[in-house]
């Protein structure tokens, strides 16, 4: 009797694990992990277990842009506080700063949007919030570009190189002042920020090991075209208590002992359970996954695949409130739509409250509830309506006597359309997009659509084709 | 050169007052009887050329180029002046109903301009972060009584500032566009909803709570324009609009704590005389403006919206 149970528990257990996560698993996998996703990319992972979806992610991940980058990011360019320049020679710098920090939004934008690896972009994003700089204070968008490419080499990489790098960089030594530490006159905003935002959060360190943590980075300098260089004159030899301990250290030596702190782990694995999986981490979870992220090294794509493995992961849908990118670059990526202007989309994420390269302080994007107030979701809604609004009439075009989709014809036209608007941008289609995909129901449009059941019910009478735009305005869809 | 200081005015009944975000607390007893409207000169205003020392030498020695000239400076008291564009401020201030503080501040100023703003919109201390605004946690502990179309309305700015947070607040650029737009807000449905869905609705109730407020017809009759004491001034500019905006959803009888203008373009970082002379005088006809068309809504003092 004994052997039976123990034997279909057996049994049984492979099971649960090899099933596949279906269009509803897929859909919250994605959308968690990048930017909304097409019914094909969620047909592509439905059949896959959660081992065999998280792991093709984790495969596919990858170091670099495939969108070319604005051709000046590598060009030489003037150094910000250039003396002896009149007004008129002020205003185009700044005219043409201003222009660059335009393109590079789009620049960034655009490849979230078309990435074969979503969660490389995610992740990159998520450094961004994490070891914040932005452009008001660097002040030069070069700069800001190298540090996204560092931010993106090491998205899953090991935040211990991440964390060192970024020490480095310059960017953030701009950013937190570490060109302005020098011996004699510590300025402390970068050995601050390092321990209360980027490892240890408050309360793990004391403002004496803030004060001899800021000498011991003293030196660290950018030379006259901004790259890093250590000048020792002005690096403080004296001994430094910190944390307790007493030497000579260096600015490499103090990141070495945040490192050591398992707090430090656990910090990081905390903000990205709140960025991946919900609001409300239990504290078992978080344990278990920054005692992992500790022993590894730092690693972060085990602590990734553990984290989406967690069963709380795939019990929280519609936890989440999307963030402005999400919502506008997601909503794009699963109609397949490519933007008129990224110029115009850049704009409106920061009119919704989050400004790529540019977070509000050093603490980054707040997210949660915070990203929605009244102008913000009515600016979120507007920008929905719009696009129902200009989306081609329905007429059902591709719908069969049977009630199903004829697929073959939707792709004609829209490959028809495609070539007549020189693919050039394009608007939403929802007969075509059902055609294609097979959105036959109401039903099938809000499973591939929304995390959670739509707040307002849909007629029972509606198509898949239909209920897009009643879909999009629903409050359900401002969550995932 | 000079210290930049952003700082808030607020005023009640046509009393120009500076504000402390920590006097709060005193706002509340009234029971929202009275309006607050705080105007935010954004970009960083130089006080020191809205209210000018003028009797100071050391103001003439350390500003040699944009010192505001002695006989120009409206004189308010032996020390201290208004910029010559405050012209129509001063009606009210011999009427006794502005008053200026000065030096509002608090203490270990952070140098930041972003942090500074964070500072002031929270009342934190100069090393807290708080992720909610002073107002917020003011209707927070002492609530809009029920039939106030908001907490609070915000115009000539996407910022909340201190409203942000959790307030009942609605930015309301053009009150037409926002009964419009709020179309799109939804009906609250009951039930179990994740805490990131609730948040939403609630959003969405509060949108449609404003809108509907701001809908209903105008209940008073419009005042006599022959009880008007003057001509309200000409209305020029966004600030004026705003100024207007206010005016009107107050005349329908809206029901409201707070309002926030926002009048921006002070981040003047080289030729600053004629952008603040603008600014300022914008700001000063503005004002007055607001105070006739009160006084011409109804008697201050008796009705309970000014």
């Amino acid at each position: 009797m004994n052997i039976v149970i123990r034997l279909l528990l057996l049994a049984m257990l492979p099971l649960q694990a090899w099933a596949g996560i279906g269009e509803a698993g897929a859909r919250h996998l994605l959308s968690r992990t990048g930017f909304g996703a097409n019914p094909a990319q969620i047909a592509l992972y439905a059949p896959l277990s959660r081992q065999q979806a998280v792991d093709r992610l984790l495969d596919h991940v990858s170091y670099s842009a495939l969108t070319a980058p604005p051709a000046w990011v590598n060009e030489p360019f003037e150094r910000p506080g250039k003396p002896n320049l009149t007004e008129d020679e002020k205003k185009a710098l700044q005219k043409e700063r201003n222009e660059h920090a335009l393109e590079l939004r789009g620049w960034w934008l655009e490849e979230m949007r078309i990435s074969p690896s979503p969660l490389t972009e995610k992740m990159t994003l998520f450094w961004h919030n994490h070891l914040v700089s932005g452009l008001d204070k660097v002040g030069v968008p070069q700069l800001m570009y190298q540090q996204n490419v560092l931010l993106r080499k090491q998205a899953v990489g090991n935040f211990g190189q991440l964390l060192h790098a970024i020490a480095r960089d310059p960017a953030m030594m701009r950013y937190l002042d570490t060109v302005n530490n020098r011996k004699g006159q510590p300025n402390e905003n970068f050995a601050r920020e390092v321990m209360e935002l980027f490892t240890l959060g408050e309360g793990h360190y004391s403002e004496q090991d803030i004060r001899e943590a800021a000498r011991a980075f003293t030196g660290w300098s950018l030379d006259k075209d901004f790259q890093f260089v250590y000048r020792p004159n002005l690096h403080d030899n004296g001994d430094k208590t910190i944390f307790g301990q007493q030497g000579n250290f260096d600015g490499d030596d103090v990141l070495d002992m945040l490192l050591r702190k398992p707090q430090t782990a656990r910090f990081v694995t905390l903000k990205l359970w709140k960025y991946l999986v919900s609001p409300t981490p239990n504290e078992a979870d978080i344990q278990r996954l920054s005692a992992l992220f500790y022993r590894d090294n730092y690693e972060i794509r085990p602590l990734l695949r553990a984290m989406l493995l967690s069963p709380a992961f795939w019990n929280s849908q519609g936890q989440l409130v999307k963030s402005p990118v999400e919502l506008t670059v997601g909503t794009l990526v699963t109609f397949d739509l490519t933007p008129p202007d990224w110029r115009a989309l850049a704009g409106l994420n920061r009119q919704l409250g989050q400004d790529v390269f540019n977070p509000p302080n050093v603490k980054g994007w707040p997210g949660g509830d915070s990203w929605i107030n009244s102008t913000t979701l009515l600016t979120r809604k507007q920008f929905l309506d719009r696009l129902s609004h200009d989306a081609a009439p329905i007429r059902n075009s591709f719908v069969m006597a049977d009630g199903q989709m004829d697929e073959q014809r939707g792709r004609e036209a829209r490959i028809r359309r495609l070539v007549q608007a020189g693919l050039r941008p394009i608007k939403l289609q929802p007969d075509e997009w059902a055609a294609i995909y097979h959105v036959n129901t109401a039903a099938d449009a809000t499973r591939l659509l929304l995390a959670v059941p739509p707040a307002q019910p849909l007629p029972a009478d509606m198509n898949g084709a239909q209920a897009i735009a009643p879909l999009l305005l629903d409050p359900a869809y401002q969550v995932h | 050169m000079f210290q930049r200081r952003e700082f808030l005015k607020a005023m009640s009944a046509g009393l120009l007052v500076s504000v402390l975000p920590n006097l709060s607390y005193a706002l509340a007893p009234a029971g929202y009887q009275r309006l607050l409207v705080l105007v935010e000169l954004k970009g960083g205003n130089d006080g020191l050329n809205t209210v000018i020392p003028y009797s100071s030498d050391d103001y003439y020695r350390l500003r040699p180029s944009i010192g505001i000239a002695r006989p120009q400076v409206l004189q308010l008291s032996e020390q201290v002046g208004l910029h010559p564009a405050m012209q129509s401020l001063l009606p009210l201030w011999q009427k006794q109903e502005v008053a200026v503080l000065q030096g509002v501040g608090y203490p270990e100023p952070n140098l930041s301009h972003f942090r500074s703003i964070e500072i002031w919109e929270t009342a934190s201390a100069s090393n807290q972060y708080l992720g909610e605004g002073w107002l917020t946690r003011l209707f927070r502990s002492q609530p809009t009584p029920p039939g106030f179309a908001a907490d609070g309305v915000v115009l000539s700015s996407q910022n909340l500032g201190p409203l942000d947070g959790g307030a009942r607040a609605v930015v309301l650029n053009n009150p037409q566009d926002f009964a419009r737009q709020a179309k799109l807000a939804a009906d609250q449905q009951a039930g179990a909803h994740s805490s990131a869905l609730s948040h939403i609705l609630k959003v969405e109730g509060d949108i449609r709570t404003a809108a509907s407020a701001l809908q209903q017809p105008v209940m008073k009759p419009p005042a006599n324009p022959a009880d008007a004491p003057t001509a309200p001034p000409k209305a020029v500019g966004g600030f004026a609009q705003a100024i207007n905006t206010l005016a009107d959803i107050l005349q329908n009888g809206t029901r409201i704590a707070v309002a926030r203008i926002t009048l921006t373009g002070f981040d003047t970082h080289g030729n600053q005389q004629p952008t603040q002379a603008r600014l300022l005088g914008e700001l000063a006809d503005g004002l007055a403006l607001f105070k006739a068309r009160m006084q011409a809504q109804g008697p201050l003092g008796t009705t309970p919206w000014y």
